[in-house]
């Protein structure tokens, strides 16, 4: 299944909202990205809605995180990002493997809105072409309306959480 | 964990590559003929290991991959020209005891292994994301600029006033040289400052590129001012940059297989 989602909440905090979708992804296999919070801060949450052993993060939030499934990689050199993803997959098992990234807005923050939409319709149309469930949490604080708009055209479902 | 089968490649270049710089800086000026056939048995084996590294690395990279597959595979392509060039050239001075000429089989080998080099670096470079293609196409177009006058003026010039086909040839090894720079930048800049074991193997083959690359340029130097003979300082950068390509496969291999025993693949 290689489905892309974007998922939002207008009560709840983009970090909210990525914990609620691993959380039903449990028993997977894949790539979070964190972008809204170092691994370090989060981890005891991020273990208790995943299985660690099947997740792999890469930290964007913290240029320090290292460990046995965590790397980091700051947020502006996507080119490094899109070579680590792609690192990533290859030491997951193939079943079913899903990515996720947890407040997808703040590549804006530190790159062009149009680099950040160019970033994302590649990672689509790779992760299409890999078989990998893709679900893209928007940022609490809003989003760029050229990246949304690019967004929600590229992806398959547009959801709102409540 | 199994010890990995790449880590046999690693030690062996090691070993060669530390005797080969040993022989040569302490036997410079003293026995040339134990210098060559050091430096050209000690090259084959370093070329065979770089081989056997990426091959398994290849073997490992799981299939749907594809794209990053050819730039294994390219590479070892590029390995056993290297290692055929390396031998025929090894045969030459060594068994027949004749002077290598230029544009001989060696020199075949050689130029196949630089266009096999730059497909790999090409499958590689199509797997990353470029925030702007303007810039990719602006360092490629200058880099094939300075390739075309660099033929135009020193290859052309050559052609024309000398006429040494042998000055081409080597100039030729200069000219693939400046394209894969250019390629390599696209490669190596965007890594350069982060470092992580997802990426690791990418900076080592950038950095074995950039090694043969700087041999190539003092070569050539050294070549044209008929101060080349086998077993100088300058060698040792050549084997540099085959330990850097083993040291590649291996990194390539130790991630899969380090995570796969993780995550139980």
């Amino acid at each position: 299944m290689s489905m892309i989602r974007l998922v939002g909440s207008k009560k709840m905090n983009s970090f909210a909202v990525f914990l609620s979708v691993i959380k039903k992804l449990k028993k997977r296999s894949g790539v979070c990205v964190l972008l809204s919070k170092p691994y370090s801060a989060v981890e005891k949450k991020l273990t208790q809605a995943v299985d660690p052993k099947k997740v792999f993060f890469i930290d964007t939030a913290n240029n320090l995180s290292q460990g046995d499934n965590v790397v980091s990689l700051p947020i502006e050199d996507l080119t490094g990002l899109s070579l680590a993803i792609d690192q990533a997959f290859q030491v997951l098992p193939r079943e079913n493997p899903f990515l996720v990234f947890d407040a997808f807005s703040l590549f804006t923050l530190h790159n062009d809105p149009k680099t950040v939409a160019k970033f994302a319709l590649f990672l689509i149309k790779t992760m299409r072409a890999r078989s990998v469930e893709t679900i893209i949490v928007r940022g609490s604080e809003g989003m760029n309306p050229e990246l949304q708009s690019v967004l929600e055209q590229a992806a398959d479902k547009v959801e709102t959480v409540s | 964990m199994d010890m990995r089968k790449t880590l046999f490649f690693v030690m062996i270049a090691l070993l060669v590559v530390s005797t080969l710089a040993l022989v040569i800086i302490t036997q410079q000026g003293r026995n040339p003929s134990l210098r060559e056939w050091v430096t050209d048995c000690s090259l084959i084996i370093l070329a065979v290991c770089a081989v056997g590294a990426n091959v398994l690395a290849w073997n490992a990279t799981p299939a749907e991959f594809w794209q990053e597959r050819r730039c294994w595979i390219f590479s070892v392509l590029g390995f056993v020209c290297f290692a055929l060039g390396d031998g025929y050239w090894a045969y030459s001075e060594l068994v027949a005891k004749v002077p290598v000429p230029v544009g001989s089989f060696a020199d075949l080998f050689w130029n196949l292994a630089y266009l096999f080099l730059g497909l790999g670096l090409f499958f590689l470079l199509r797997t990353m994301f470029f925030p702007s293609k303007k810039k990719v196409y602006l360092v490629l177009f200058v880099t094939f600029a300075i390739a075309f006058a660099y033929a135009y003026v020193h290859v052309g010039k050559v052609v024309m006033v000398q006429g040494s086909f042998g000055d081409v040839v080597n100039d030729l090894y200069v000219l693939y040289d400046i394209i894969l720079l250019g390629m390599v930048a696209l490669l190596l800049v965007p890594l350069l400052f982060y470092h992580n074991p997802l990426i690791t193997p990418w900076l080592l083959f950038g950095f074995a590129i950039l090694a043969r690359i700087a041999f190539d340029f003092i070569f050539a130097g050294l070549v044209s001012a008929g101060a080349y003979q086998s077993g100088s300082y300058v060698d040792l950068l050549y084997a540099l940059s085959y330990v850097l390509f083993t040291f590649t496969g291996d990194a390539k291999f130790n991630l899969l297989q380090r995570y796969a025993h993780r995550y139980e693949r």
